[in-house]
């Protein structure tokens, strides 16, 4: 703080020599004048003191036959007087901090945070439809409303904070953690009248158990697509045997169907690939808003070439987010050159392509129990016929009815 | 016993009975070292002598030598004053 005092008010330091320096430091003391840094240096005596104080020790300085030297100034009042001679540079560094001031009372960033299934597109889009987008002044922001926004907007979303920190406007989400249990009560209200639990698929039975309904197939029966595997009417019988009423449920049971699914592929013999020449050429761009613009401006001379794009955007200090992107557009020529497989690669591409359908029906809870796979010549190309038989809960639910001769009974 | 050295006796002995701060009441020099490295004089007149190796400061009642080298004068001030360098001595003289 101190030092602070001391810059404002500006400070110089002096050398001090002649015949009782040590005098001229006790009177200037016994006057109030604060000296501080002293050190002896040759002969001669260095010290600090206030700007004022300089002004008063010429009597001092007579007195104690010592001469006085400015060495060094110090503080604001230098400052100024330099800076005047600097008209351009201070107009600069006032332009700088209105420029700041200005740009600072708008948003220049945004950060999503938590978004799982909603994507950060869908966000950007419902925040762009509020208003909010890059360079928008921060005061005509309503977090409130724009939080009441995105929880009615995506149902998924629980819960919402839209921040301001700075320039950067931060929406935090947290999207339902347990998506399942809400589609559970979802059957439960979407079939008040009860359902059936039918096959996706054709195929046979390999396994059922049934937790809400009535089985209407057993293990080893054959279905076809449609057909009900447990129903959701469950009789109430009366005392002859006869149904009294039918109780509405939605089916509910783990049924394994063994399916059969063919899948056919194939791969021609002639392909083309992408020589590259090795040319390349690179421009440097920047993005100004919506506008991209290339340096060098000319047009790429490669008839056919591939674009590597590599964007930045600009950060000031780390913290402060500009609406430029600066980058680099690398083109690489390529010559497309003709090229034929021999069967054998041709063999191994379809069945990699065979292996990734498998994959990601392995993804989907489909067990592949047998694969029987046949590959056909032929004159331009490669066939494959794989008939894949698969393990699968291939059910769906759908609306129960009542069986016509017992309805109108 | 002389005049003067009367008087002092009868100021020590009225200081001493009442408690009194001796530097307040007898002009008596504080002198606080921190490490070999600063000295800090407070109730002194003023410098006599200032060399790179030796300061001789004047107080009401002696002299106060702080020797050493490459002794430079932090802070000076009617009140007090702040010695820093590598300090070896302090001699009252």
């Amino acid at each position: 703080m101190i030092g602070v005092i001391r810059y404002l008010k500006g400070y110089v330091k002096i050398r001090v020599w002649g015949y009782s320096p040590e005098r001229f430091m006790n009177l200037c003391t016994n006057r109030g004048i604060l000296l501080w840094g002293l050190a002896r240096d040759s002969g001669c005596y260095t010290m600090y003191m206030g700007l004022s104080d300089f002004f008063t020790i010429r009597d001092i300085a007579k007195k104690t036959k010592t001469r006085t030297a400015v060495l060094e100034r110090h503080g604001l009042p230098f400052f100024w007087r330099d800076a005047h001679k600097r008209k351009t540079f201070l107009a600069g560094l006032l332009l700088c901090f209105l420029f700041l001031a200005c740009m600072s009372r708008r948003v220049w960033a945004i950060s999503l945070e938590g978004n799982r299934l909603v994507t950060k597109d869908q966000l950007i889009l419902f925040l762009q439809d509020q208003g909010v987008d890059y360079g928008v002044p921060k005061k005509n922001l309503d977090l409130d409303r724009l939080e009441e926004g995105l929880r009615e907007t995506f149902p998924l979303i629980t819960w919402t904070s839209v921040a301001l920190e700075g320039t950067k406007l931060t929406v935090r989400i947290r999207e339902n953690d347990l998506p399942l249990s809400k589609e559970d009560t979802s059957d439960e209200k979407q079939y008040k009248d009860g359902a059936d639990l039918t096959a996706a698929r054709d195929g046979v039975v390999a396994q059922i158990i049934t937790r809400a309904g009535v089985p209407q197939v057993k293990a080893g029966d054959e279905v076809k697509a449609g057909d009900v595997l447990i129903g959701g009417l469950v009789p109430v019988a009366n005392d002859d045997g006869t149904v009294r009423e039918w109780d509405r449920v939605v089916a509910d049971g783990d049924v394994v169907l063994t399916c059969t699914r063919t899948v056919s592929l194939s791969q021609p013999f002639c392909y083309q690939y992408k020589n590259y020449t090795g040319q390349e050429k690179r421009y440097r761009f920047f993005t100004l808003g919506s506008r991209r613009y290339c340096f060098p401006f000319l047009d790429c001379p490669f008839l056919q070439y591939d674009e590597v794009t590599e964007e930045k955007r600009l950060c000031l200090f780390g913290q402060i987010d500009l609406p430029v992107w600066t980058g680099t557009i690398l083109c690489r020529e390529y010559l497309p050159v003709d090229a034929v497989y021999d069967r054998e690669t041709a063999a191994q591409l379809l069945l990699a392509r065979l292996e990734k359908i498998i994959g990601g029906l392995e993804e989907k809870g489909v067990q592949i129990i047998q694969k029987d796979v046949k590959i056909v010549n032929r004159a331009d190309s490669l066939l494959l016929q794989a008939a894949l038989t698969s393990q699968e809960a291939a059910v769906t639910l759908k609306a129960a009815e009542l069986p016509k001769e017992e309805g109108t009974s | 016993m002389s005049k003067k050295n009367f008087s002092r006796n009868a100021k020590e002995l009225i200081v001493d009975s009442l408690k009194l701060p001796r530097d307040m009441a007898m002009g008596a020099c504080i002198v606080t070292a921190v490490g070999n490295d600063q000295v800090m004089v407070e109730n002194y007149r003023g410098i006599l002598e200032y060399t790179q190796e030796s300061i001789v400061l004047q107080s009401k009642t002696c002299r106060i030598a702080v020797c050493g080298c490459c002794l430079r004068i932090a802070y000076y001030t009617n009140e007090d004053m702040k010695i820093e360098g590598k300090i070896s001595e302090i001699r009252y003289l």
